[in-house]
């Protein structure tokens, strides 16, 4: 090997990623040459382009293997991460050849969290696991099987691991949306028919950016160049966030809110919004529901409460028309949801107007409002529109209001909402998780749904890009949509879907007491939670808290198998005590995984996975906005083949269907990764790869931007917002449960309560909900109501005395990505304890000085992470890290210390949820005192305990064939 | 910074050493300690390369010191260069004493005294340091001068008058030895500079303390409220103001008033040990009944050798606040 | 004639370390060593107008520097372009420029097969290829310029006019490296 050499081809490897960018042009054949050079150009050096899968921003990078071992690992800068990458990617390599990694299967010989296992053949593994899931499945029900993946690695293998699991009728999982993302993921899929809140916001032309709780620095780090230059612009960027983080130091404008009091201020900002000039009064008009009268419950309990269909107004009326006033012509009208032409009113008269007759009125103009938003009267009921109830809903929410909820400066939060409006329809907004840990995630992405609506920002220049657009147009959740459009859905899959309502962890969620503002004046009162069952997740059934307690405790029925892939829960989901309490219950567990985890070594068979980047794939930016970032596929390739018999995540999904004779209807990856790449048949040639290998050559594909398409028209306007490809003007609100199959509860039925759910269509009418029929069913109410977490100062004054401070978790760290990187020498020396943020004048009062290792403890548990003394932080505020494990200590120590600084101990799992999503809260009360014992024992505590990290050689990895299990480095046992 | 304990007892030893050349080139510009200067020179060298082979510890390669005289600008060159002009000087001087050349032997010690005049500077002078503003000051030098002068003085004079003791026993009724013997006016002039040394290596630690108080950039760190009230408040009143310099000061003060007036009431001597010691105040008050009252009995002998005792402890914790305060002037970095 | 050196421009850096660790991977940096720190200044100011920026601290590549005067060997030296360099065939350990250095950028590996001064190069071998230093290429703010100071219509030159620029406490060693902060107040001398 010669330097030399390592540098030509490291240039060649540049050529050809240039060329990437100009691959979609004529010039796609200049440079074939060049990419085989790239692969032949040594045989001991090769300089491979491929991305990074180590937080959500899947940066492009190079690999430079020398000898088949990855030695390096540099940005790509014609991509776009320009060629910038963190600390994170640097430190691939320790964890490809870390000394914790699995690379062979292994049978645990020894008690549950002893740490004993012998190695296995993938044969034998697959075999056992076959025989003992069936006979779980066979004896118990095959719903009594979890299974789980995490945030993990792609969302491809996790199309593979949910497939494989649903078509063999299991239910529960611990979830990983109803911790971030999905939950309102899938609300806004039901209000809109797209995500917009983390992703689509396009800073490059924006005026003005509001950023919720997010992190410039926790994932996909390029988001920053965006906001910079933006700033560099002019745009000014407004941060909320209830910590002085890097966004807030950035930012134009911080809004240090009261954690969980997120609605009150966007409350106040669609009242400020709706009462303002720039309201988008035409898009709320033509684009949403808003016209719609709304079937109101009177004080006797008549109405039915969802919007009004003709067919509730008179005998024989059709239940797709959706009557509105006409202003333009004083009429009633209709609007037509028939679509799918079911009901007599489709083909062209479908998402039109229509007189009483029947007839299009190409020039309605449907009224907001009623005679003073009082109501208007038709046949002898009087209606108030949908506008009128979120007008009368929102306007008591003054600045005022939610000045005195979110304890901050009124004059701050209106010149924040004056930042906002006078920017938009040019203004965006991002947000990070945080937000989504609470009770009413459902809720609150609405009210962002409506804010960035009424605003007038979707699908403009600078505002919110909505509808997600894929490079080829075909995005991953093909894999499963594409089988089920053909009818390929299994038999198990299909009749544990119609039994889910008895097959469901989650059928008795709900009905708690919870903590409701009233809107008019502003009290809070306790009021019953809805029975939602979890519906809008989509998922048939479960999330972590849920599943746990059917582990534990056997409620509502006992789990007795569980399939777990690039997950770990103990660490991730709230009640962890308890967690490992359900796991040690189980009769089968398998565990698929890079590393030895504590969860793992709980399990009964461990599969060693893949590391991201021993693998293909098609990858994106999940982080990335705007064009050409949210555009873009890009090749993650192997720098070598899997250490050991490590396998891929997706290769092990379907090599263990066909031990179970499920059908995946992809003969293998490569046959799926060739349908995604390909795209639908109109896809214009430069975009369309012939196939995986053609995409590998071109390194990435860039799509085209819709709008572009049209001349500039929002998308909604010339129908791409459309997935069933009749390119009708509007919205496509998601069927309920699409992704999973079906859900257990539809209207129509008898909630265990005894309460009849009135039976009538979902609608599916192509206009946005700003009021969700599905969010008075299955959520906290139709419109976005402010509901006070179920620990803070304010809901439990009972345990202020004790517990005085308000506790919060989560907040990013730019060293790890969730439980990831504690066993990586690098980032372990940037970031090596457990951090706890504590205002200097409140630790002054508790003689608590800096690096104090302290206990935080609330009324469940406590935990012990090292202070840090910072103004970032109110004085009656704490935030601690999530995630933390010692991988230094053994198995026999606390799961490789999974239980001493784990911020989920902390919690207790008993709801409320979010009846919607699932969704839980990770904050609350704490007090905070000095750790007289100091740190953890047996932790890495310098840079040279940090040694035991450090990547194994060639050699040590040739001799240890992991015969007796992984030799998991112990701190000091070297 | 961290105590950077080679380079301390380096120079701890590199002082006293240069303290004893220098109170024997004095002695030989007034033609006396021709009895001890043997053994005084002898010691100086060890010293010396004690201190020499400590300071080797600090390097990373040693094998490569030869490059030391790489930079002569430096001050770490210059240092070795001085070291190896004293230790030649006292080597020559240790094997010429032995013999009767009184022209040349003169002559070296003068050498090996300006060599040791020089080499405390000089190694003083090297951690003069823009960036460490406690350090970077004249003072420093004068300082590790000053207390070196302190020490080998004052262990020179000790040993002078130990031999004088010792030597009056075994010559007793020996007139051939008496050549060897000490003389009344060695004890003298040893009296004189251990007083002398004493007042020098209390002046230069004030001076250098006043250093600390009014050096530039100032910072927490490196703050005269950390001696004061601070976490360096202990060793700075303890071991530096009682035992470093009070304590030293009270001993050969008490020395000397026995040699000269030997029948003076011991109680005169307790008193002035009450009076040095009162000074400092409530630490001092109990350490100093105990003090007095040994003090009142000791001999000459006994009160030299406990003050180099002092001096030691005295100048060892002065540089160990010395490194404590050396922080730098981007002390944001820290 | 050419002065290499580095400008980073603070409003840009998120303190997200990727300097200090690729900077680990470039130049084969062990454990327990760092050439490039990422410090937290702030937040300071009285709440909720708080203000706070990330000062990356390595090799200042002084004009005047200190380390190469106190170094008894030679070790240390200033080349031609202005990157100061530790020479390690050289270098006995006597750390004298850990000393003499204002910023603490100087490590001593005690480990057994270095016992030598380690420090930032500017990536010196890269620039001899004409490439960039690693931390300038990969660094996620896009916050760091390396280029030489002397010529007007490098980027570096035309950083520093943009900005508001301060330096790292000069006690005559004359640091070569520029940092660029307008949004907040400087807190280091200058």
């Amino acid at each position: 090997m010669s330097l030399k050499l390592s540098r030509r081809s490291f240039i060649k490897a540049s050529a050809v990623a240039s060329a990437s960018a100009l691959v979609l042009g004529a010039t796609e054949t200049a440079f074939a040459d060049e990419v085989d050079a790239v692969e032949v150009a040594s045989d001991d050096v090769q300089v491979i382009p491929s991305a990074c899968r180590q937080c959500y921003g899947r940066c492009a990078l190079f690999g430079t293997v020398e000898n088949g071992r990855l030695t390096k690992v540099e940005g790509n800068p014609d991509l776009f991460s320009e060629g910038t990458l963190c600390g994170r990617a640097f430190a691939i390599p320790q964890e490809l050849y870390n000394p914790t990694r699995v690379r062979y299967p292994q049978r645990r010989v020894g008690e549950k969290g002893s740490g004993q296992w012998k190695r296995i053949s993938w044969e034998e593994a697959y075999q056992e696991a076959a025989d003992k899931f069936t006979e779980i499945g066979e004896n118990y029900g095959w719903h009594t099987i979890a299974h789980q993946y995490g945030t993990g690695r792609d969302m491809l293998q996790f199309q593979a691991i949910n497939k494989l699991w649903l078509e063999l009728g299991s239910t529960a999982t611990f979830g990983v949306g109803n911790l971030c993302w999905v939950g309102s993921y899938f609300t806004s899929q039901r209000l809109y028919g797209d995500e917009t809140q983390y992703t689509g916001w396009d800073g490059n032309n924006t005026d003005a950016i509001l950023i919720w709780c997010r992190q410039e620095r926790s994932r996909g780090y390029y988001d920053w160049l965006t906001v910079k230059r933006a700033q560099e612009r002019g745009a000014k960027v407004v941060c909320v966030d209830p910590r002085f983080t890097c966004t807030a130091s950035k930012a134009d404008l911080w809004l240090p809110i009261r954690p969980g009091s997120d609605m009150a201020l966007v409350l106040a900002f669609i009242n400020e919004i709706i009462h303002s000039e720039k309201c988008a009064t035409d898009f709320a008009r033509y684009y949403t529901n808003a016209p719609f009268f709304i079937d109101e419950k009177d004080e006797q309990g008549n109405g039915t409460g969802y919007q009004l269909r003709q067919s509730m107004m008179q005998e024989g009326g059709n239940v797709e028309l959706y009557p509105a006033w006409d202003e333009a012509h004083d009429q009633l009208i209709f609007w037509s949801g028939d679509w799918q032409n079911k009901s007599g009113v489709g083909g062209p008269k479908a998402f039109q107007w229509l007189d009483a007759n029947g007839n299009i009125v190409a020039d309605a103009v449907p009224a907001l409002t009623t005679p003073d938003g009082k109501g208007r009267e038709i046949n002898g009921k009087t209606y108030r529109t949908s506008w009128d109830i979120l007008v009368e809903h929102v306007t008591p929410w003054t600045i005022e209001r939610a000045a005195e909820f979110c304890e901050l400066d009124p004059e701050r939060i209106q010149e924040a909402i004056n930042i906002y409006i006078d920017a938009s329809p040019h203004a965006c907004f991002t947000r990070g998780q945080k937000v989504e840990f609470s009770i009413n995630t459902s809720g609150i992405s609405q009210a962002f749904t409506i804010m960035m609506a009424l605003a007038g920002n979707f699908d403009t220049k600078g505002g919110q890009n909505i509808g997600r657009e894929p490079a080829t147009g075909y995005d991953s959740f093909m894999f499963d949509v594409v089988p089920n459009q053909q009818g390929r859905m299994g038999a198990r899959r299909k009749q544990t879907a119609m039994n889910i309502k008895k097959l469901s962890v989650c059928q008795n969620t709900g009905y708690q007491q919870i903590l409701q503002a009233d809107d008019a004046t502003g009290e809070l009162r306790e009021v019953t939670q809805n029975s939602g069952g979890q519906v809008i997740y989509g998922q048939q059934g479960g999330f972590g808290a849920v599943t746990t307690k059917a582990m534990a405790k056997g409620e509502p029925f006992q789990i007795h198998g569980y399939w777990q892939q690039t997950s770990e829960p103990i660490l991730s989901i709230e009640g962890s005590k308890e967690i490992i309490e359900g796991l040690k219950n189980l009769d089968f567990f398998v565990n698929v995984d890079i590393f030895m985890t504590p969860s793992g070594e709980l399990a009964d068979i461990i599969l060693p996975a893949a590391h991201p980047n021993e693998v293909d794939r098609v990858e994106w930016a999940h982080s990335g906005h705007g064009y050409p970032t949210s555009h873009t596929y890009l090749i993650r390739q192997p720098f070598h083949a899997p250490l050991g018999e490590a396998k891929d995540d997706m290769d092990i999904c379907f090599e263990f269907a066909k031990y179970m004779d499920v059908d995946m209807f992809w003969k293998d990856k490569y046959e799926f990764f060739d349908y995604m790449v390909k795209g639908p048949a109109t896809l214009p040639p430069q975009l369309s790869c012939a196939s995986f290998e053609d995409f590998r050559n071109r390194i990435s594909v860039t799509g085209v931007q819709m709008t572009d398409v049209r001349g500039g028209k929002p998308k909604y306007e010339t129908g791409f917002m459309r997935k069933t490809s009749d390119f009708r003007p509007g919205f496509n609100t998601m069927y309920r449960g699409n992704k999973m199959g079906s859900v257990y509860r539809f209207p129509g039925t008898t909630l265990p309560d005894g309460t009849q759910i009135p039976a009538h269509p979902q609608s599916d009418n192509g206009k946005m909900e700003l009021w969700s029929e599905d969010l008075l069913l299955y959520g906290n109410g139709p419109l976005p109501m402010y509901i006070e977490p179920p620990i803070t100062k304010v809901s439990r004054e009972d345990l202020v005395e004790e517990y005085p401070y308000t506790l919060i978790t989560g907040g990013r760290s730019h060293a790890f990505f969730h439980t990831e990187y504690r066993n990586s020498p690098w980032m372990r020396e940037v970031h090596m304890f457990p951090t706890m943020d504590i205002n200097p004048e409140t630790a002054a009062k508790l003689g608590i000085e800096q690096d104090d290792w302290c206990w935080i403890e609330t009324y469940v548990d406590r935990i012990r992470q090292r202070a840090n003394l910072t103004d970032a932080i109110k004085p009656d505020t704490i935030h601690v890290e999530h995630d933390w494990w010692f991988p230094e200590r053994a198995a026999t120590d606390d799961l490789h210390g999974a239980l001493d600084a784990n911020c989920n101990i902390l919690f207790e799992n008993n709801g409320p949820y979010d009846p919607a999503v699932g969704t839980d809260n990770f904050g609350g009360l704490c007090k905070v005192y000095k750790a007289s014992e100091g740190a953890p024992d047996n932790i890495c505590m310098t840079s040279e305990d940090l040694r035991i990290f450090l990547p194994l050689t060639r050699e040590q990895l040739a001799q240890d064939t992991q015969d007796n299990g992984v030799d998991m480095p112990i701190k000091g046992g070297m | 910074m961290a105590v950077q304990w080679p380079l301390l007892i380096f120079s701890v030893l590199l002082g006293a050493s240069s303290g004893i050349l220098i109170f024997l080139g004095i002695g030989e510009i007034k033609g006396k300690f021709k009895s001890v200067r043997f053994a005084l020179a002898l010691t100086a060298l060890i010293l010396l390369a004690i201190g020499g082979c400590a300071s080797a510890l600090h390097l990373g390669h040693i094998d490569r010191a030869f490059y030391i005289l790489g930079n002569m600008g430096s001050g770490l060159s210059k240092e070795l260069f001085a070291v190896a002009f004293v230790g030649i000087m006292t080597l020559i001087y240790v094997i010429l004493s032995r013999k009767d050349y009184p022209g040349p032997t003169k002559a070296f010690g003068i050498l090996a005294m300006i060599g040791a005049i020089v080499l405390p500077i000089v190694a003083g002078a090297s951690y003069m340091m823009p960036a460490r503003p406690a350090w970077d000051s004249f003072t420093l030098p004068l300082m590790f001068l000053g207390t070196g002068i302190g020490m080998g003085f004052v262990l020179a004079a000790a040993f002078v008058f130990t031999k004088a003791d010792s030597a009056k026993k075994e010559t007793e009724g020996d007139t051939a030895k008496t050549a060897l013997l000490v003389t009344e006016d060695d004890k003298k002039l040893a009296m004189t500079l251990a007083l002398v040394g004493v007042v020098c290596s209390v002046a230069v630690m004030l001076i250098y303390v006043i250093w600390i108080a009014m050096a530039p950039h100032p910072d927490p760190s490196r703050s005269m409220m950390r001696l004061a009230g601070g976490d360096l408040a202990v060793a700075f009143w303890v071991c530096v103001v009682l035992i470093g310099m009070a304590g030293p000061l009270a001993l050969v003060w008490k020395a000397n008033k026995d040699m000269t007036h030997p029948v003076a009431d011991n109680a005169d001597a307790a008193d002035g040990a009450v009076i040095a010691g009162a000074q400092d105040g409530a630490a001092v008050a109990i350490a100093t009944p105990a003090a007095a009252k040994k003090a009142a009995n000791v001999t000459p002998v006994t009160a030299l050798w406990a003050s180099l005792a002092c001096l030691v402890v005295g100048s060892v914790v002065l540089r160990v606040i010395m490194y404590a305060v050396a922080t730098s002037v981007e002390q944001l970095i820290y | 004639m050419t002065r290499h050196t580095m400008a980073i421009d603070l409003d840009s850096c998120i303190g997200c370390h990727s300097c200090a660790v690729v900077c680990k991977q470039e130049n084969n940096v062990g454990l327990g060593t760092f050439y490039s720190k990422v410090l937290t200044i702030g937040p300071s100011g009285t709440y909720p107008d708080l203000e706070m920026y990330y000062l990356p601290v390595a090799c200042q590549h002084c004009d005047n520097p200190q380390c190469v005067s106190v170094c008894p060997t030679g070790a240390s030296y200033k080349r031609e372009d202005g990157i100061v360099l530790v020479d390690h065939s050289k270098c006995v350990g006597c750390q004298y420029c850990v000393m003499a250095c204002p910023y603490g950028v100087r490590t001593y590996d005690a480990s057994k097969d270095k016992g030598v001064i380690e420090k930032c190069t500017l990536c010196a071998h890269l620039v001899d290829d004409g490439k960039e230093p690693a931390c300038v290429r990969h660094c996620p703010g896009q916050a760091r310029v390396f280029g030489d100071i002397d010529d007007p219509e490098s980027k570096i030159s035309q950083l520093i006019v943009k900005k508001k620029t301060h330096k790292l406490t000069d006690v005559g060693n004359h640091p070569s490296v520029t940092f660029g902060l307008d949004k907040c107040e400087w807190k280091g001398g200058e």
